[in-house]
């Protein structure tokens, strides 16, 4: 009877050891439509995470995987991760709930490579959310960081664009006056 | 001096249609995809979008199935059936098209908008005389008749005006159509009606055989493609009829040509007159392939850069009288007709 009792009890251990944590990762969606990357750091406790390839982000209703881009901030002494920056896409028309997943057992899947330049919204990952609009403070080793260069880089070209129309049109009505 | 702008413009429209239809291969390496960085904000279609998941399958819009190395809209360059990708996005239409379904912010737009603008403003309709693919293609049509010593037909300016209406009302339904299919309520029918006009456009047939590639010629698959196929093959032959007999009637109709024909009488490039040290033998209205006559039947002295111009120079180049007839750059002179 013992015996037999080994193997599941071996399995549960196993199990609880393996296991999945899995944490809530909380945003407001912007007023703005369309894409948008979504940006959030995460601590873990020393030895639950090894790589950045043991986190997932996932739809949580339908379970699917987000494609992530991750990037290691800080290690523990064990060499296991103590603090990562975690970015992936979203789409205001296609409004979830995503959740973050982390244990020795998670494979990640889906990369991503951050190649377009879209807003990026904050987002607390197991915290209190945060606002779009607020700006970080780390107090102690005093960081201060406000990025909207993603949502005002491309309104610059409105000045050459205006420019330009402005003498193209007269242009056009100098040159019609003299045939 | 003649001839000279001629064979200019066909080593121009040769070398454009190999970099624009091929260049992506040689820019491939060196451009984006070494520094990892676009040079233009990319415009994606939403996630929910039916259209990219219908025609990323390579049915009707992408044959070649390669993505294009910039995403970028030069005014009337490649089109998205370009068999290998090549180096541009598409042209103007489709790019006003795709984001009017798509909805895409203003900000993404502006740079596209702007480099269109700018080199509008600089060159005006230049792109359709000098670089445009479809009209290197109408223009090698145009030179089978010439060999066979069948003279082109002409045609009274009041068709012309109606080809032109005609293009504002193509334009109109298109642009009309791709804003509805970007309401909600009608996105079902994206994948049906997206890009009408890309649809119909001649470069649908003629883009695909420049790679080899078997174009979408027969897709019947329901009454709206049966309709677009139908409809594409109809302007494919009006396309092919207009260049065999009328030289560039067809730039009349195109709509793309259009667009850039609003930004020609304000274009930095000039097509002057001299009125006094013209004779009036009309070898400039002959020889123009638009068929253009403001030019002759006007005497007085100015800037001749008609809507409907596509600063071929052909009036530059043939004009016998010196300095009558020249080509500036914002007042600088490049170069004017010679007697010889």
């Amino acid at each position: 009877m013992k015996k037999n009792l080994i193997l599941p009890i071996f399995l549960l251990i196993y199990n609880i050891c393996l296991s999945s944590e899995k944490l809530s990762i909380d945003f407001t969606y912007p007023s703005l439509k369309g894409d948008f990357y979504v940006n959030g750091k995460v601590s873990f406790s020393p030895s639950s995470v090894i790589s950045e390839d043991n986190i997932t982000v996932n739809d949580f209703n339908s379970g699917e995987e987000i494609p992530t881009k991750i990037t290691v901030l800080e290690r523990w002494p064990d060499n296991s991760i103590l603090e990562a920056e975690i970015l992936f896409p979203a789409n205001t028309n296609k409004q979830r709930k995503y959740v973050l997943t982390y244990g020795i057992d998670v494979k990640r899947k889906n990369k991503f490579s951050q190649t377009s330049v879209l807003p990026i919204i904050n987002a607390s990952i197991g915290k209190t959310p945060v606002s779009t609009e607020s700006i970080n403070i780390d107090v102690g080793e005093l960081l201060v960081k406000v990025d909207r260069s993603p949502e005002v880089r491309y309104y610059w070209y409105i000045i050459p664009l205006l420019t330009l129309l402005f003498f193209t049109i007269f242009r056009t009505i100098k040159n019609s006056k003299k045939v | 001096m003649r001839n000279k702008i001629s064979f200019l413009r066909r080593v121009v429209q040769i070398v454009s249609l190999i970099l624009i239809v091929y260049g992506g291969y040689i820019f491939k390496t060196r451009l984006e995809a070494e520094t990892g960085k676009p040079l233009f904000p990319k415009l994606k279609a939403p996630e929910d979008a039916m259209s990219t998941t219908k025609f990323e399958k390579g049915k009707i819009l992408w044959p070649s199935g390669t993505n294009p190395v910039l995403e970028n809209y030069p005014p009337s360059l490649i089109c998205r059936f370009n068999p290998r990708g090549g180096l541009f996005k598409a042209c103007i239409f489709h790019f006003i098209s795709e984001n009017l379904t798509w909805q895409t912010h203003i900000k993404y737009l502006l740079p596209h908008l702007t480099l269109f603008i700018l080199l509008c403003f600089l060159f005006g309709r230049i792109w359709c005389g000098w670089v445009c693919p479809i009209g290197t293609v109408g223009d090698f049509i145009t030179s089978i008749r010439k060999k066979m010593n069948i003279p082109a037909k002409r045609f009274p300016s009041g068709f012309r005006v109606s080809l032109r209406l005609f293009s504002y009302g193509i334009m109109a339904i298109a642009f009309f159509i791709s804003t509805l299919i970007g309401i909600p309520n009608f996105r079902r029918f994206q994948c049906y009606l997206f890009l009408p006009y890309c649809q119909i456009c001649p470069a649908r047939l003629i883009c695909p055989l420049f790679g080899l590639i078997k174009p979408g010629w027969k897709d019947f698959e329901n009454a709206i493609t049966s309709t677009f196929t139908i409809l594409a093959w109809i302007v494919m032959g009006i396309f092919l009829a207009a260049f065999y007999f009328g030289r560039r009637i067809w730039c009349h109709l195109c709509p793309v040509g259009l667009i850039n024909s609003w930004f020609n009488r304000g274009a930095g490039i000039e097509l002057k007159k001299k009125a006094v040290n013209c004779n009036k033998c009309g070898l400039c209205t002959e020889t123009c392939p638009m068929g253009l006559t403001e030019m002759y039947d006007k005497n007085t002295d100015g800037i001749y850069n008609q809507n409907g111009c596509i600063m071929c120079l052909r009036c530059v180049e043939i004009c016998p009288k010196d300095g009558c007839l020249s080509v500036s750059f914002f007042g600088k002179k490049i170069t004017e007709s010679k007697f010889k």
